[in-house]
């Protein structure tokens, strides 16, 4: 069974690229959601095996949609991966603190992607 | 601006010093005018004690004749000759203390010539004694000048002393004049040199703030500008690292050439993004260096790990000692720092060098050494290879795929753990280059637990290129 990733990024063409890496390196089902509220509606619903979350959204942002992603029930378990630019030690550690299994730091290498994220999830 | 500011505060210096110029000179031409008052002041008395003497000496010759021509006493007699040696002595020292007075020196010369006359009034008395008794005295009494000559004597030297007073009077006030004047030169000097030392004060600050603010802007802007340029490499890097892997489907041999030297530039972008971001904000103190006890050489060892592939890319071999040592260092930054100087040994050896890491106690500090058997450096570029954006050679860059940003970052790193970073090299032989951190026995913190999942970390914030 391929594992089903979530991927909630403003950005159409990181959203494609992304989905094309992981679909292709790692065969994994890719689905994706240009703003938070568009994300939560779409995790509520698919309940993919793990969620990439940009940081920098315009109106919601990662951070808080992250929030509203453990306040309900549905979505409250499923791990989430953030993807940001900014690669500081202590922003990795305040996204750690408010509840990501882990950081991606972009750009990202589309071949070790999918290694970095059962890296972080554990996965076998 | 700038320059306006530095000579507008130039400008007020020179300003100022003049004005403390000008006050010098003041103050010592009136210091120099005041004494020269006192000498004056002194003068006077003198001269007027001088005149008191006269006047005195004169009433103790009448005094003395006086006795004599009653008593007949000669006691009285050689009283009066010492007196009346006495005077020329005083008359001469008058003379010489008014030299300066023409008008004085009339005086002391009818002086002297009344007393002279008087004298010889008395002089009279005596011989008319000697030779009649006290009755031709008196005879001699009713004609004699000598009365009027005293009076005459009397109102001469009154006049002589308050001439002398007068004019002690007029210099008085013309000293007072000169000090007021001195005083408020003095005081308006203090008060420009005051205001000028403020204005300069003021520009100083404002341009600080100015310089500061600016500071501020800049190190925003590289912020956000590295932010942003950060989005759109993202998809570029994503998209040709899949087209280059081939698993998209297959190009011809020059296709694939074109796409390798894409992905390879395009990692070349990202790694120039990464440390002109970090050395902004190293150079902006935004990055706090996070000290803690840590292992020599376990920084080492991760350092390697990161770097091996690419030494077995270039066929450099990678060696290091065992160390035990413990240093006091924000691990993350030092194998930063490590992963730097290694990376450019491995660029600057030729296929099948070696390349050696260790670290060793000074006594003082921890000093890690990176070395290569590779071109050297020449001793014109020892220093200035630390700066940003300067190489031994400029195409090296290009070729070498470096960044030009790599060992100011890391002697900033060093500087910042109050450490340093040097080289030493020798054409065609090799470099070493070396740095200094402190060691950990003075700071007591607890070996950090938590590294497994630091080290895991590190890798994306070193390489998040990779």
């Amino acid at each position: 069974m391929p594992k089903h990733i979530l991927l909630i990024d403003d950005e159409d063409d990181i959203r494609e690229v992304t989905a094309v890496s992981l679909e292709t390196v790692a065969g994994w089902q890719v689905s994706s959601a240009g703003s938070g509220v568009a994300g939560i509606e779409l995790a509520r619903t698919s309940l993919p095996d793990a969620i990439l979350l940009d940081v920098m959204m315009p109106g919601q942002d990662g951070p808080a949609t992250l929030r509203l992603l453990r306040n309900d029930k549905i979505t409250a378990k499923i791990p989430v991966i953030f993807l940001t630019a900014k690669v500081q030690s202590i922003e990795r550690e305040r996204l750690r603190a408010i509840g990501a299994a882990g950081t991606l730091a972009k750009p990202f290498n589309p071949l070790t992607l999918a290694n970095q994220i059962k890296e972080i999830l554990d996965w076998q | 601006m700038r320059l306006t500011v530095e000579r507008t505060v130039l400008a007020g210096f020179v300003i100022v010093l003049a004005l403390l110029g000008t006050v010098g000179i003041v103050s010592q031409r009136t210091i120099i005018g005041l004494i020269e008052d006192s000498k004056w002041v002194t003068h006077t008395h003198i001269v007027l004690e001088l005149l008191q003497q006269v006047s005195f000496r004169i009433s103790q010759a009448e005094a003395a004749v006086r006795g004599y021509v009653i008593t007949g006493d000669s006691t009285f007699e050689s009283q009066y000759d010492d007196i009346r040696r006495q005077i020329p002595e005083l008359i001469s020292e008058l003379r010489t203390q008014t030299l300066d007075n023409p008008g004085e020196q009339r005086d002391i010369t009818s002086l002297e010539s009344l007393i002279g006359k008087r004298f010889a009034t008395m002089d009279e008395g005596i011989r008319a004694h000697k030779s009649g008794g006290l009755q031709a005295v008196l005879a001699l009494g009713k004609t004699s000048p000598g009365r009027d000559l005293g009076v005459a004597i009397s109102a001469l030297t009154a006049h002589m002393r308050s001439d002398e007073e007068r004019l002690l009077e007029a210099r008085n006030s013309r000293a007072q004049l000169s000090a007021r004047r001195a005083f408020l030169v003095v005081l308006s000097a203090l008060v420009l040199a005051m205001i000028a030392v403020i204005v300069s004060v003021v520009l100083v600050f404002r341009d600080l703030t100015r310089r500061r603010e600016i500071e501020r802007m800049k190190s925003e802007f590289v912020s956000v500008v590295s932010h942003e340029l950060r989005t759109p490499l993202t998809s570029i890097h994503g998209s040709l690292g899949l087209l280059a892997s081939g698993l998209l489907g297959s190009v011809n041999a020059k296709g694939e050439r074109m796409l390798e030297i894409a992905v390879s530039n395009t990692d070349r972008l990202i790694r120039l993004l990464n440390d002109i971001l970090d050395i902004e904000k190293l150079d902006s103190g935004k990055i706090e260096m996070r000290q803690m006890q840590c292992s020599a050489g376990e920084l080492i060892d991760h350092a390697i790990e990161v770097m091996r592939p690419m030494a077995q890319n270039q066929q450099i071999a990678l060696t290091s000692r065992e160390s035990e040592l413990l240093i006091y260092a924000d691990r993350d930054r030092i194998i930063q720092c490590l992963t730097n100087l290694l990376s450019n040994a491995i660029k600057f050896s030729e296929p099948g060098g070696i390349v050696k890491v260790a670290a060793n106690s000074t006594g003082k500090d921890a000093r890690f050494e990176v070395s290569d058997k590779g071109r050297g450096i020449p001793e014109g570029k020892k220093q200035s290879i630390f700066e940003r954006f300067q190489q031994v050679d400029t195409s090296d860059s290009r070729k070498r795929g470096g960044t030009g940003l790599g060992l100011a970052i890391s002697r900033n790193i060093v500087e910042q753990h109050g450490g340093k970073m040097w080289v030493e090299s020798q054409l065609g032989k090799g470099s070493t280059f070396f740095f200094t951190v402190p060691l950990a026995q003075e700071h007591n913190s607890p070996l950090e637990a938590s590294y497994g999942i630091a080290r895991s970390e590190s890798n994306a914030e070193t390489h998040p290129a990779d």
